[in-house]
């Protein structure tokens, strides 16, 4: 009998990138002087393992909002998010659709609104397949993946911090191309998001 | 939303005036908006078939009684859920188009005896909830956990839920049980049977019948409280975790393990394949990116890459440290002869147990991971069956089961828990996108095939979506199906106007039932 291995395998992708040093410093990260005021009640949430999440943490921390790994999502939103929950409080996240159906189901009994919704889709095509949907403004996302080229996900997380509320009239846009390339250990489709919680 | 059947939108309305005047105006929910949190959020295409009409919430035993007492003037069929966390099976979701939800989450009461390591639970107390109860108490006691933990205690128990320690078998370990019948009378099971009787929470059986098995995965009676058995915390823990390499390796590690489950050694038990392996971890695009089921080369990649075998088999083992070694010991021996990798991880009392190995702890998780292995909008549908612990049998099973998973276009997603030393739970989740209509079309037509090549091996199934209740309940037929007859006879006997959850198990009342030639009597 060898003695070798284990069953859940632990692929720390961090190890793989040359971004290693900045999940730590991302998780960790005071909101900046400059951006507290929009920032100082908005949390974020990515999927570390992947270059695509740190490079999204990566755009958020540059603006002062703090990025909190999805792993161990029960944690994560009884010890993290859930104490903060107010009136204006604000969360965000470019995650596995799994996570966000989590979110949904423990944020929906505490009065949270899903404000924006978007599927980044890689999967069995060249290009990108991008479905926009929400009721805040879409134009500056929209550009984010335009131009967003490999760094589409950091300048994702930045449009999604300067985002503003619009009517509730919800807007969709789909967009087509192959501006924004995903990173190696993509798994080919994220959906990043945006909630809020009423004044 | 459709409406209760037999019932005009006047009725239905005044209806619902009455339940307004019992359980306050805000806690009768009607109006497709507000009713979207009732739907199959898994449904494989079928969400309009399964709708409810509204939902009512009462809080207390009293409000249940009177709701029923409108119920029953009205014939307004109730679809009772405790949170309505059963996603795979139908979620909230009714099995009669236009039922009213019963829904009991405002009922949340814990109670919990540190000596004799027990709680009683409402309907609408999470394994969650119930997990940080304990654990602000400081009470030394592990729950036991289905993964994932957010659903109610008393639902999961009562569909005969399952968790990973020693306490997995959740039915098992419920003892006593107190439950609404349809006319209203409350009674309690088993030794509660006596008044102030302190002893139910702890003695299963009663003097006469057992009552509590006719409540679970029925329609017999509302359930509003019932007693759960607590594990003492460990004085040291173990996390064993085996792989073997090769799909054939499955006869001998079942034959192996059903040793050690039979003679003590092991409690609870997972195996996993490949597949429940990797979507755990990764998902199926970064590894193959084409369609249809995963080639074997691509497999073998995958299993090379993340350097896990064809099959992982998990548990826990539990108690004093040198006892635990022992049985450490007993487990390396008796897989000497298997080409195995193992890994032993050690825990004593007051350790942080990592998040992976919390569901082997009792600590309840809500990551969904798998789900997102084919991307898109992942879920789910169910189709487990009850396997008896043959290996032969089994790996010829898991032949045909990957055959129908591969012909429909799926990878063959499965796993096996033996929560009782003699059988498995062999479940095998049909991963599909729910927004793609021609994957949902898929996922039902291989449901199906599941559930009837189990019929022709005399395999039963263990639970069912609320879309096949009724084809695994006429599977049952032995002696011309003479225990649906008896459930019928109950059924009619102890709600003769047919208000509770009509359907559910394949359970009609008598004005629903369907005769042998499709009408109703």
């Amino acid at each position: 009998m060898k003695r070798k291995s284990r069953l859940q395998p632990k692929l720390d992708r961090r190890e793989l990138l040359a971004l290693g040093g900045a999940a730590a410093a991302v998780f960790m990260a005071p909101a900046g002087a400059a951006n507290a005021r929009r920032t100082g009640t908005m949390l974020a949430l990515a999927d570390l393992r992947y270059s695509d999440g740190l490079l999204f943490a990566r755009g958020l921390d540059r603006l002062g909002v703090r990025t909190l790994p999805v792993s161990n999502l029960a944690r994560v939103w009884f010890d993290f998010i859930e104490p903060r929950l107010q009136g204006g409080f604000r969360l965000t996240g470019l995650t596995l659709e799994s996570d966000l159906f989590v979110l949904e189901r423990l944020a929906g009994p505490t009065g949270a609104r899903t404000r924006f919704l978007g599927l980044h889709d890689w999967r069995c095509r060249p290009g990108a397949a991008h479905s926009l949907c929400g009721s805040i403004g879409l134009a500056p996302i929209e550009a984010a993946l335009v131009g967003g080229e490999d760094r589409w996900a950091e300048k994702l997380g930045a449009a999604l911090v300067a985002s503003t509320e619009q009517d509730e009239e919800r807007r969709r846009r789909n967009l087509i191309g192959d501006r924004a390339r995903p990173a190696a250990d993509s798994p080919k489709f994220f959906v990043s998001w945006l909630m809020d919680w009423r004044s | 939303m459709p409406l209760p059947p037999g019932l005009t939108g006047p009725a239905f309305e005044s209806a619902c005036e009455e339940l307004r005047a019992i359980v306050g105006a805000g806690q009768v929910v009607t109006g497709a908006e507000r009713l979207a949190v009732y739907a199959d959020p898994y449904s494989p295409g079928l969400a309009e078939n399964y709708a409810p009409a509204g939902a009512v919430l009462p809080e207390s035993v009293d409000e249940i009684r009177d709701v029923l007492g409108v119920a029953t003037r009205y014939r307004l069929p109730l679809w009772t859920v405790s949170l309505g966390r059963n996603y795979a099976y139908g979620g909230a979701a009714p099995c009669l188009n236009g039922s009213m939800i019963l829904d009991l989450k405002r009922m949340r009461k814990i109670e919990v005896d540190r000596d004799l390591a027990y709680a009683l639970v409402e309907p609408g107390v999470t394994y969650l909830d119930l997990y940080k109860f304990i654990q602000e108490q400081k009470h030394g006691l592990w729950i036991d956990c289905p993964d994932p933990g957010w659903g109610s205690v008393l639902g999961n128990t009562l569909e005969h839920g399952i968790g990973y320690t020693p306490y997995g078998d959740h039915a098992g370990h419920q003892c006593g049980m107190k439950v609404v019948l349809a006319n209203g009378e409350v009674l309690r099971t088993g030794l509660g049977a006596m008044t102030d009787n302190s002893a139910w929470p702890l003695y299963k059986y009663a003097f006469g019948p057992s009552l509590d098995g006719l409540f679970m995965q029925s329609n017999f009676g509302i359930v509003t409280k019932i007693g759960v058995w607590l594990m003492p915390e460990p004085e040291f823990f173990v996390v064993v975790e085996m792989m073997f390499q090769r799909e054939e390796d499955i006869a001998a590690v079942i034959d192996t393990l059903r040793r050690l489950r039979l003679d003590g050694t092991v409690p609870t038990a997972t195996i996993a394949n490949w597949m429940r392996i990797a979507a755990g971890n990764s998902t199926r695009a970064e590894w193959y990116d084409g369609k249809g089921p995963m080639p074997q080369s691509a497999i073998k990649e995958l299993m090379a890459k993340m350097e896990i075998g064809y099959w992982g088999l998990r548990f826990g083992l539990y108690g004093r440290e040198a006892a635990v070694n022992e049985k450490l010991d007993t487990v390396e021996k008796s897989f000497a002869g298997l080409d195995a990798e193992i890994f032993a991880f050690k825990f004593a009392r007051g350790d942080t147990i990592p998040p992976e190995y919390g569901t082997l702890a009792g600590i309840p998780s809500v990551d969904m991971m798998p789900l997102n292995w084919l991307g898109g909008a992942g879920a789910h549908i169910e189709c487990p069956l009850i396997v008896p612990m043959r290996g032969a049998d089994f790996l010829e099973l898991y032949r045909r089961r990957t055959e129908l998973f591969n012909e429909a276009g799926f990878d063959h997603y499965c796993g096996l828990t033996t929560t009782t030393p003699r059988c498995f739970i062999n479940t095998g989740s049909i991963i599909f996108d729910r927004n793609d209509q021609e994957q949902c079309a898929r996922a039902r037509a291989l449901g199906k095939s599941l559930i009837e090549d189990a019929h022709r091996r005399h395999l039963a199934g263990y639970r069912a979506h609320i879309a096949e209740m009724d084809l695994v309940a006429a599977q049952f037929d032995f002696n011309g199906h003479a225990a649906m007859r008896t459930y019928e006879q109950l059924k009619d006997t102890l709600d003769p106007n047919g208000i509770l959850s009509p359907g559910k198990q394949g359970i009609w009342p008598r004005a629903l039932r369907q005769t042998k030639d499709g009408e109703t009597p």
